[in-house]
């Protein structure tokens, strides 16, 4: 890891003017790293990351991407600014195909062809259903295209809005395991899970968010150790038993 | 029985191109636009215009072309005309949908497009009157298929049934080989999504208003080729395009290109049955009929 890629600060946000959710919210990525935001329902986790992604109105504080401020950016920006945004739900485009899918969000890459090949590569069973509609994809499929959609376009920094979300935990670890590989190919990632344990188990850092607010933050391995995050967050009263 | 089938296919033609626009825009922008099949009567009229121009302008091209009406001249105005009234879709956008959609619901989208489409009907009245116009002054002969049972088409007729055809099928290729194309579907699936894909989503709105208008102008000029024109045009169509849009799914353009045909032949075939007067009701019918058994259209998506 070598500095901070992504950087919030004091982010203030809601989808209601004069009703935020986020009450200055500080966060910062590290390159290469991945790191995943917690905390209950209702903590703002989904919305923080929106907000990054220009999905939801920021009335104050800052975002800066390579120290380069893109706050309430618009969402079809992000692309080309090194930032791509992976829903949690209806994130692939159903009615096309695996290959259009891909065309799509490459129609503007000079090397898109090249570009579609690495992606078949690091993905080869989109490669081999590429003619398929998408929306005939299993549940772990579809999250390997989300996430092939938002590589596409060789982002600095991946936001992941829930990835294992109505995934079986089989299938979930599965997708948070890509998600681990893929910083060791030199992508950086920040998302919001639900899944604490699992997600705890492959992130470098972590921040805990409630009522819109930082709560506390930490390298993700000692987080899962402490003993008041286990019993608030992983349902058991001792670390060890989590 | 097959004449009945053949005017309805004819029919069913020119309602899909009115259609294939709609549902594109009721998908994305989220609201039921009643002012929308008025761009049928402005393509239809400004192809008026536009042919008696380019005839007094060079002689030569008001000449019909054998063995149809359709002159040279009305070919040049049809695209006039799918260039006008698409332009005229973005600046009714513009001026009217797009500052109402920034500060109120889609109800009162709904409200405001009834107010636009009485305006932009009386404004054609006020321009060109309420009395019938034609195109061509020729009579067009109609060329006998079959004696038992009698069957008869014009050679018009099978224009603007290829004309529909080859224009839907451009839109296909449009739609399936080209980025631009994978854009608009994306946009008509899931604009939301299509927007952190790097679509330029007002873009897209314009390229929907565009592209629809101008295929209504297109409809709107076929229905003219072999019908009288009137400033009610797009009022004629207004239940039609929206029956199709609905049988076939809101948000479908395949959908809307198959329901087009459905009400279209529906519409034709009713006539075997029902006396003339009740023909436009069949749209209505299939509305209800669609809304009970399959609201989401037949190739609209559940979203229980």
């Amino acid at each position: 890891m070598s500095g901070a890629v992504l950087s919030v600060r004091g982010l203030v946000a809601g989808y209601v003017r004069d009703l935020p959710i986020l009450h200055g919210v500080d966060l910062s990525v590290q390159r290469h790293s991945l790191t995943v935001i917690i905390g209950p329902n209702g903590a703002g986790k989904s919305t923080l990351i929106k907000a990054i992604a220009g999905l939801v109105p920021v009335s104050a504080g800052a975002v800066t991407l390579e120290g380069r401020a893109i706050t309430g950016i618009r969402p079809d920006q992000m692309a080309g600014l090194g930032l791509a945004y992976v829903p949690q739900t209806d994130n692939i485009f159903r009615h096309l195909t695996i290959a259009e899918n891909l065309a799509l969000v490459l129609r503007r890459q000079p090397d898109a062809a090249q570009r579609l090949d690495e992606l078949y590569t690091l993905f080869p069973p989109l490669a081999d259903k590429a003619r398929g509609k998408a929306g005939a994809l299993s549940g772990g499929q579809r999250q390997m295209l989300a996430v092939a959609m938002a590589l596409a376009c060789k982002p600095q920094v991946v936001l992941m809005d829930e990835p294992s979300a109505g995934l079986s935990p089989r299938i979930a670890a599965e997708v948070l395991d890509l998600a681990r590989g893929l910083t060791a190919k030199g992508v950086t990632i920040l998302l919001v899970e639900q899944n604490v344990k699992q997600a705890l188990r492959v992130a470098d850092h972590c921040y805990i968010l409630a009522e819109g607010r930082n709560q506390l933050d930490g390298a993700a391995a000692s987080i899962l150790q402490d003993p008041a995050v286990a019993e608030i967050y992983l349902g058991t009263r001792h670390a060890g038993a989590a | 029985m097959i004449q009945a089938l053949l005017d309805g296919i004819l029919t069913g033609a020119i309602i899909s191109l009115g259609a294939i626009g709609l549902t594109m825009v009721m998908h994305i922008l989220r609201f039921a636009n009643f002012a929308y099949a008025e761009t049928l009567a402005i393509g239809a009229y400004v192809a008026l215009v536009a042919d008696r121009l380019f005839s007094a302008l060079v002689p030569v091209f008001d000449a019909a072309l054998a063995p149809l009406t359709l002159s040279v001249s009305l070919l040049l105005a049809l695209v006039v005309a799918m260039a006008v009234a698409g332009a005229s879709a973005v600046v009714i956008d513009r001026l009217i949908f797009a500052r109402i959609r920034a500060r109120a619901d889609a109800l009162s989208m709904v409200f405001a497009s009834f107010g636009v489409a009485l305006i932009l009907r009386n404004v054609i009245s006020l321009i060109f009157g309420h009395h019938p116009q034609l195109y061509s002054q020729d009579i067009a002969m109609a060329r006998v298929l079959s004696l038992d049972p009698l069957i008869l088409i014009k050679p018009d007729q099978v224009f603007v049934l290829m004309a529909a055809l080859v224009l839907m099928a451009a839109f296909h290729l449009v739609l399936t080989r080209t980025t631009f194309g994978y854009a608009l579907r994306a946009v008509a699936e899931n604009p939301a999504l299509a927007q952190v894909s790097g679509v330029n989503l007002k873009r897209m709105i314009v390229a929907v208003w565009l592209i629809g208008g101008g295929l209504s102008a297109a409809a709107g000029v076929f229905y003219t080729l072999t019908n009288q024109l009137t400033p009610m045009l797009g009022h004629t169509f207004l239940l039609p395009v929206f029956a199709a849009t609905i049988v076939g799914g809101i948000g479908s353009v395949y959908g809307a290109v198959l329901g087009g045909f459905i009400v279209g032949i529906a519409s034709g075939l009713s006539l075997m049955v029902l006396p003339s007067g009740y023909t436009p009701a069949m749209p209505f019918l299939l509305i209800l009929a669609v809304l009970l058994i399959r609201p989401q259209g037949l190739f609209g998506e559940d979203v229980r």
